[in-house]
């Protein structure tokens, strides 16, 4: 419990600083108080929860799920031909120099306001962290286990099966606790430029009605349910891979 | 058993060759010590031997036969015991004999019977960091011995242990030697170790290795730690301790 003092504290004096500052320029569609935003979240805890958030986490994890499949079968290949990773890597690089605010537009033009076009966004900004950590991973295997597992006379399925797989296994938690965030950013991006439903689109909806706290509040419950899945998936890595600190 | 016959070898990032026409033998059901000073090529000759560095000239031949034709040729033991943390100590070894498809049943026997010759058998259910340096060692060692191989490359296995640690490995191994009746060859830094554990000591004198000289330990299994002290064994490790600084650059 100890631990998490310091982290409590600091959350707690950034929540002391943001009301003085909020109670100080006293205008709260320009600056609410995290009274007013908690308020807010009350207020509309029915359309947040039960319609805005379900769909927002819909695109995330459709989204999320694409990437991972995607970032890991690009990691497999450019870790097993090189061939394949000098053509790959300078277009995985490419994708992510594209800014996606200008091209998510582009993808309610092709996709409409279905869920596609969000998910798209989503999926090229987390395919990428996926791809480069996971490949970092496999190709973070020791030389000496490698050759170890050629004394055996492993084959190159042997050596990925039992040894690059598992030893990539952390990096692949670090990848997905990256992604998470990032996947949630990008569906929000993604419901702001174009969607009926979704916290991105309520948070613009309220934008317009010049309502700060109801900006305010789907940001701060996006940011909440981040940190819980995080928080899930760093539970889940501690049973996963209690060897972690072994390699 | 081992013929080593005009063996020359070349790394691609050096611009000579480390083993050069090197010849020398081992006799089957030996136990044998390479020493040599760091870096002299000593282990070059074990990935030689186990088909990890293929040769540029020369052949090396096990019990006549083409050593690459040989299947299961040797076991190896690296420095670091190497067992992966994500298995648990039966499935550490396990790991050569799935490799070579081994069926299930087979395995749990043969693991439940090697860890009762090491003295581990209530560790098969624990994972590597449960274990100490020199029980890690010991599932090292019963891991290489379940390659089947009947030529065992051990290099430096006890270098990282404690000293008191390490006199125990050594008498542990020497009784595991005698029992498994394998052929061994230990590369070791170590003159003692080199002399208390092996019949015959093949000393790298130079690099690029041309020759080993080989040199008998007068001295009978099962080994008493006491005739270390005798005038004969001194006068064994100065020679190999005089040997062996003279190629020391500081």
């Amino acid at each position: 419990m100890r631990k998490y003092l310091p982290p409590l504290i600091l959350f707690f004096l950034l929540l002391i600083g943001w009301q003085a500052l909020a109670l100080g320029i006293n205008a709260a569609y320009i600056l609410p108080t995290p009274i007013q935003v908690i308020q807010k979240l009350w207020e509309l805890r029915e359309p947040l929860f039960m319609v805005h958030l379900p769909a927002t986490m819909s695109v995330t994890f459709i989204g999320l799920g694409i990437s991972i499949v995607l970032g890991l079968a690009l990691a497999i290949v450019m870790d097993m031909h090189e061939g394949v990773r000098r053509t790959l890597y300078p277009l995985v690089i490419a994708s992510q120099t594209i800014p996606t605010t200008a091209i998510a537009p582009l993808f309610v033009l092709w996709f409409g306001y279905s869920i596609w076009s969000k998910v798209l966004v989503t999926v090229l900004m987390t395919f990428f962290p996926i791809t480069i950590t996971v490949y970092d991973g496999f190709q973070s295997t020791k030389r000496e286990m490698e050759e170890l597992m050629l004394s055996f006379n492993a084959s190159k399925m042997d050596i990925f099966m039992k040894l690059k797989l598992p030893n990539a296994l952390p990096y692949f938690f670090s990848a997905i606790k990256m992604a998470i965030p990032i996947s949630i950013i990008g569906a929000a991006i993604g419901e702001w430029l174009g969607a009926q439903s979704g916290l991105g689109y309520f948070s613009k909806r309220m934008l317009t009605q010049l309502d700060g706290a109801g900006v305010f509040a789907p940001i701060v419950l996006l940011s909440a349910v981040a940190m819980i899945i995080v928080a899930i998936i760093g539970i889940i890595e501690r049973i996963a891979i209690p060897w972690r600190k072994e390699l | 058993m081992l013929e080593f016959q005009h063996v020359t070898f070349q790394y691609d990032s050096e611009d000579f060759n480390i083993i050069d026409d090197l010849s020398f033998t081992v006799e089957p059901e030996e136990f044998i010590s390479i020493i040599g000073i760091s870096g002299c090529g000593k282990s070059t000759i074990f990935k030689l031997t186990n088909g990890l560095l293929k040769r540029k000239s020369g052949n090396i031949f096990l019990n006549g036969q083409d050593i690459a034709a040989v299947k299961h040729a040797a076991g190896y033991m690296p420095q670091k015991d190497l067992l992966f943390p994500w298995r648990t100590i039966e499935k550490n070894l396990c790991l050569p004999m799935e490799i070579a498809k081994i069926p299930q049943a087979e395995q749990t026997q043969r693991v439940a019977d090697i860890l009762k010759e090491v003295g581990l058998s209530d560790y098969a259910a624990k994972y590597p960091k449960d274990l100490s340096g020199g029980m890690r060692q010991r599932i090292s060692f019963a891991r290489t011995l379940l390659t089947d191989a009947d030529l065992l490359l051990l290099d430096e296995p006890f270098s990282a242990l404690d000293a008191l640690t390490r006199i125990s490995m050594q008498e542990w191994l020497l009784n595991q030697w005698q029992h498994f009746h394998k052929t061994i060859m230990f590369i070791t830094h170590d003159v003692e170790e080199a002399i208390f554990m092996s019949s015959k000591i093949y000393l790298v004198k130079q690099t690029p290795i041309h020759e080993l000289e080989v040199l008998n330990v007068p001295m009978d299994y099962p080994r008493n730690r006491n005739d270390m002290g005798r005038p004969d064994i001194v006068e064994l490790k100065e020679y190999l301790i005089d040997q062996l600084r003279r190629q020391v650059i500081i």
